[in-house]
């Protein structure tokens, strides 16, 4: 079955042009130190700009520097040309007082961050505070820019690859070219160059289930994944039982980063010694060793949260990975 | 000790990489932990000379294993993050051990005549986290040097590894070089990295099971940093089997 297929492609176009909008401000510090004044020059207060959701904020910082920083300060001004020099390796967004660490991918962050993503109004346009100086390497990995998250993006490629065929073979045979019209495609958001590549990495999309629980290649040319990439990302308290209390109560807390723990697992396609399809209620209780009664109602009492869509916990996990994954090949899913 | 075998080395389950680091501990603790009598200033890497305090972290879903060592080097060796070359602050580590008398120099000073030690300018933190991906341990590390935390790979492995053409082949690695800056699993703070996709490969050449060498749980850590420990200028002492 062929990606372009109309029936199929449906979901995955749709993911992909997910957006989320967003609107920046400038930190006063930092305007104070560039422009001697905590309120920015009239049409420069605010800039608002529409990010893909499997998208990263260090593709936007060029964009972000060129069509709203930089005229800025030609027009108005700044106390010396010397101080104005921003860098994009310097650029930092923060929400809340959160720094967004900029190798997630903006959906996810979003999905953490914001409060009431599920069944509420939740916060849109998202309001972020740009910071172009101080970088909190401490919190956040250095060196950010276009490059850096090349080389982290294609790292993870490289294990999602590994995880779903056993080795990094097809990541690393990708012709030069192929590899720039890959990440060609994730920075101009070009599906048609994103997925042209991506189907050499992961072979022929079929969002139906495999007919055949025994594996390997099918009819339709779809070979089975080993396992599939995916990260939980869950909002610990210190005991389950305590998670489980601020649910009921519907305790509506502002997320915060530090209190999320991300497990990594590689999920195998079907439940062990059996033909039926993984869960996604199973994938979490595999990743977090999870064998309790009890803890079995812990799961359904939480809710699970990727793309922006609450997932029910029956989903097969093989739906999930080829409909919501992220562009770096992962299911990030937000418990 | 009872010598278990792992299933499918090179690759470990979680419970192997548990009872991989328990032997390893009991190994090789005291012997990492006590200050070396034999050790010169030459060639041999840091770790070897000082006291390294070796422990287990309970993790949050997996236990790893935290090695902490003192980083030497000489006095002069500029500080990029830090441009007080006088203030050399000793971190130590947690055996107390590393003097700083010596090092003390007002003036930014000519290089050291060669039979000079290095003397400590700040401690390492390895941790060793297993990864589920990749099924084998995985190599974390942090360095404060002169007050400040280490924050670029080039500066890391200008410090750690003296050997150039290790240097040279860690930088060779496709996608930014073996080693690179990533969250740490457990900690979620940013850690420098080792690529361990190559780790498996290096650990199945070490083996032969023609001739009866194998690996098993009492060796494998052991056997795995003495293949990536280089790298990052970790080193084991040795100890009597």
């Amino acid at each position: 079955m062929d990606f372009r297929d109309f029936e199929h492609k449906a979901p995955l176009q749709r993911i992909w042009d997910g957006m989320i909008p967003i609107e920046l401000q400038l930190a006063s510090a930092d305007a104070i130190e560039l422009l001697a004044s905590a309120v920015l020059p009239e049409p420069f207060q605010t800039f608002y700009l529409l990010v893909p959701r499997v998208s990263y904020f260090p593709f936007m910082c060029t964009q972000i520097k060129e069509r709203w920083l930089d005229p800025m300060f030609s027009i108005s001004g700044s106390r010396t040309p010397g101080n104005s020099v921003i860098k994009e390796s310097e650029m930092w967004f923060e929400y809340r007082g959160q720094a967004l660490k900029w190798h997630y991918p903006v959906g996810l962050l979003y999905d953490m961050l914001v409060a009431d993503v599920v069944g509420g109004q939740p916060e849109l346009p998202w309001g972020l505070t740009l910071h172009v100086r101080k970088f909190p390497a401490t919190k956040l990995v250095p060196g950010v820019g276009v490059q850096a998250m090349r080389d982290m993006f294609m790292a993870m490629i490289k294990e999602a690859d590994f995880i779903r065929n056993g080795s990094t073979k097809k990541v690393m045979d990708l012709a030069k070219s192929d590899q720039m019209q890959f990440l060609d495609g994730l920075e101009t958001h070009s599906f048609e160059k994103y997925f042209a590549i991506r189907s050499i990495i992961i072979p022929s999309q079929d969002a139906r289930p495999p007919v055949s629980a025994r594996g390997g290649g099918t009819a339709a040319g779809r070979t089975v994944p080993k396992a599939i990439p995916l990260k939980f990302y869950m909002q610990t308290m210190s005991a389950p039982e305590e998670n489980e209390r601020a649910v009921t109560a519907g305790a509506a807390r502002q997320p915060d980063m530090s209190q999320f723990h991300v497990a990594q697992f590689p999920v195998p396609l079907m439940r062990e010694g059996s033909a039926e399809l993984t869960t996604l209620a199973d994938a979490f209780k595999l990743c977090y060793e999870i064998t309790g009664q009890n803890d079995d109602a812990f799961v359904g009492n939480c809710v699970c949260l990727s793309q922006g869509i609450c997932v029910p916990w029956e989903t097969p996990i093989s739906w999930l990975a080829d409909n919501l994954f992220y562009a770096d090949c992962f299911l990030h899913l937000v418990v | 000790m009872t010598v278990e075998d792992i299933a499918d080395y090179p690759y470990l389950t979680r419970k192997e990489f548990v009872t991989c680091m328990n032997q390893f501990v009991d190994r090789y603790g005291s012997a990492m932990a006590a200050v070396s009598e034999t050790a010169t200033s030459s060639s041999s890497s840091s770790s070897l000379a000082d006291p390294a305090s070796v422990r287990i972290v309970p993790g949050v879903t997996t236990p790893y294993l935290q090695i902490t060592t003192t980083l030497r080097s000489h006095p002069c060796t500029p500080n990029i993050a830090n441009n007080d070359q006088g203030d050399i602050e000793d971190r130590g580590n947690e055996s107390g051990a590393g003097d700083i008398e010596d090092i003390e120099d007002a003036d930014p000073c000519p290089p050291p005549p060669t039979a000079q030690s290095p003397g400590p300018t700040g401690h390492i933190d390895y941790h060793i986290v297993y990864s589920a991906t990749w099924r084998v341990p995985t190599m974390y590390l942090r360095a404060t040097h002169n007050g400040a935390m280490v924050l670029s790979t080039s500066e890391i492995t200008r410090l750690l590894v003296s050997d150039r053409k290790v240097r040279g082949a860690i930088r060779a690695v496709d996608f930014g070089g073996a080693l690179g800056i990533q969250d740490h699993p457990e900690l979620g703070t940013p850690f420098m990295w080792l690529h361990p996709c190559h780790t498996a490969t290096m650990l199945g050449a070490v083996v032969s099971p023609r001739d009866g060498v194998s690996v098993g749980t009492a060796e494998y850590l052991a056997a795995w940093i003495s293949l990536i420990g280089p790298a990052v200028g970790l080193a084991l002492p040795s100890v009597a089997v």
